[in-house]
């Protein structure tokens, strides 16, 4: 009778080995293509410790350096941005970090603010997946599951993704045990040139107005940060497309206004700025590189620095130091992809270590 | 031994059952399966392309499977542009043999994954195309001036009127937005004061 439970018991730890192995093994390693699904993920092993978080869309995490945050100004920052990261994953990404931290300012790119609705399961999978399980993270699968969604696939990714078996290549297993870096604190490092050159004209749209839903979570992002004596700053990147309609532009202002928030549409200030299109973007405007990123860091820093009482942490002996080895790290990287464009005329190797 | 064994094969066993249950989670664009093509062979016969190597055949040298599967339209409204008529889900590679060189291209990367959206600037209209694999459909076609105007003789600044005396009264409204439905085609009509102000040619993707 023992001996028999000890087998069904044996039986039962062998399965489960096997079954996360297999699991393990299934999920997107996210090395080679689709990197920006490991974005969200490298918050967790970060030191949490950051004056400055921005979260929202691709217009975070590629267009403001957190580097040159730090090197200019001493302003400690983090870039919780992922693919199409709709309204409602922002808001609970911002409760997520206050799990870990109470930065001083929060960023929210406000482009995300056309979706009033759940959009695309792929890009729910590269910001909800890469999330660590809490009630913030329940809530985002909640609010961001479309029809044909499953629960049990966030549960038990292999559910999700059991007919990659196919794909199964060898960075599954290179990265079986630890996971590929692919940003230095949420920014992801493009150091690729190609020219804006024909800028479409915007459709017309019937309605301009955004919708309640992206309002209602806005409004409770409001309420967050002040909960938590954060101070909330509503920004639009300085991208050409998508377009970024002045009826919406106004909305913003006027959200801003109405709740006594600082909202920064940098698209006004591009000469400012000295973005130029011609060699600040890795694809033709929607996205700036990391000289672009560069320009705009430098002047929102000294905005931050104008509104904010941030303090300069360049002299703080530990937080200098981890903070000019990441410094020292991404001009390494900028350097290795330069010399890839050079020799092969396009980046080779994305990754960050 | 025995019992990795058993795992292994009940792993497999709930990978299958598991394939049967789940619907698929990766929305599909599913091609259209009308077999109205003749009208558009026709033209098609006028110069042939070949889908694989992009390269232009002579009149009549084209694989029916090829041509199948480059010009499987959306019939509907369609929009005569410089004595080119231009449908929904048309292959753009094929469109561009007729239309020439456009303005500009702009090509619209998503986010994370594979596939462009391109748009292409003509003088006038902007066609926007989506990724079938290897060919590029067109899903949009808007106005950019009164230099063009729809089949039916409607152009930016005509009068909510004239649209309805040229399409009737079977529309669809949302706000300011007015949109007559073909098969899987639309034709919307942005109307600000009493005016057209914005026209676009459309294809519903399922």
């Amino acid at each position: 009778m023992y001996m028999r439970w000890v087998k069904i018991f044996s039986s039962i730890i062998a399965f489960v080995l096997v079954f996360f192995v297999v699991q393990r093994l299934l999920v997107p390693k996210y090395a080679t293509v689709v990197l920006e699904g490991g974005l969200i993920r490298e918050y967790y092993s970060s030191n949490f410790d950051h004056n400055v978080v921005f979260i929202g869309d691709c217009e975070v995490y590629a267009n403001f350096s957190p580097i040159t945050l730090w090197d200019e100004f001493g302003i400690t920052s983090f870039l919780r941005g992922s693919p199409q990261q709709l309204i409602w994953q922002s808001y609970y990404l911002f409760h997520d970090t206050l799990r870990f931290e109470t930065p001083d300012v929060v960023v929210f790119n406000v482009l995300a603010m056309q979706y009033n609705e759940p959009q695309y399961e792929p890009y729910n999978r590269l910001t909800l997946d890469g999330m660590r399980w809490s009630r913030a993270k329940f809530s985002a699968i909640s609010a961001s599951r479309l029809y044909d969604e499953s629960w049990l696939s966030y549960f038990l990714p292999f559910f999700r993704y059991k007919d990659r078996w196919r794909d199964i290549s060898g960075e599954d297993f290179r990265y079986f045990f630890r996971s590929p870096r692919v940003s230095i604190n949420g920014f992801m490092i493009r150091s690729d040139v190609v020219p804006a050159g024909f800028i479409p004209a915007p459709l017309p749209r019937a309605n301009f107005q955004f919708g309640d839903t992206a309002y209602y979570y806005l409004d409770r992002m409001v309420q967050l940060a002040a909960h938590n004596d954060i101070n909330l700053v509503l920004v639009k990147a300085p991208t050409l497309y998508p377009h970024w309609h002045a009826q919406w532009d106004e909305q913003m202002v006027d959200f801003a206004q109405r709740n006594n928030l600082l909202y920064i549409n940098f698209l006004e200030y591009i000469e400012a700025m000295g973005l130029d299109f011609d060699t600040d973007t890795f694809n033709a405007g929607l996205h700036l590189n990391v000289f672009g990123a560069e320009k705009l860091a430098r002047f929102f820093g000294e905005i931050l620095l104008e509104h904010f009482d941030l303090p300069d942490r360049r002299n703080e002996s530990d937080t200098a130091a981890a903070w000019n080895n990441k410094s020292e790290l991404y001009h390494r990287i900028i350097e290795r992809q330069q010399a890839e464009i050079s020799t092969y005329g396009r980046i080779i190797n994305f990754l960050i270590n | 031994m025995k019992i990795l064994t058993t795992s292994v094969f009940l792993l497999i066993a709930v990978a299958i059952l598991a394939a049967c249950g789940s619907p698929a989670t990766e929305p599909e664009i599913v091609p259209n399966q009308q077999d109205e093509t003749e009208d558009y062979i026709s033209a098609y016969d006028a110069i042939t392309y070949n889908q694989n190597t992009s390269d232009y055949d002579e009149p009549g040298s084209y694989d029916d499977n090829e041509a199948d599967a480059a010009h499987t339209l959306a019939f509907g409204f369609t929009l005569i542009y410089n004595s080119v008529t231009i449908q929904m889900d048309q292959d753009m590679a094929y469109l561009l043999t007729l239309l020439g060189e456009p303005l500009g291209i702009f090509e619209a990367p998503s986010c994370a994954f594979d596939g462009i959206d391109r748009i292409f600037g003509f003088p006038g209209i902007q066609i926007h195309t989506y990724p079938d694999g290897d060919l590029d459909r067109v899903h949009t076609i808007s106005f950019l001036d009164d230099s063009i105007t729809t089949s039916e003789g409607i152009t930016l600044g005509n009068s909510l009127d004239d649209v309805l005396a040229a399409y009737g009264s079977n529309y669809e409204q949302d706000t300011n937005m007015f949109t007559f439905t073909i098969d899987r085609t639309t034709l919307s009509f942005f109307i600000e004061d009493d005016m057209v102000t914005g026209i676009i040619y459309g294809l519903i993707m399922y």
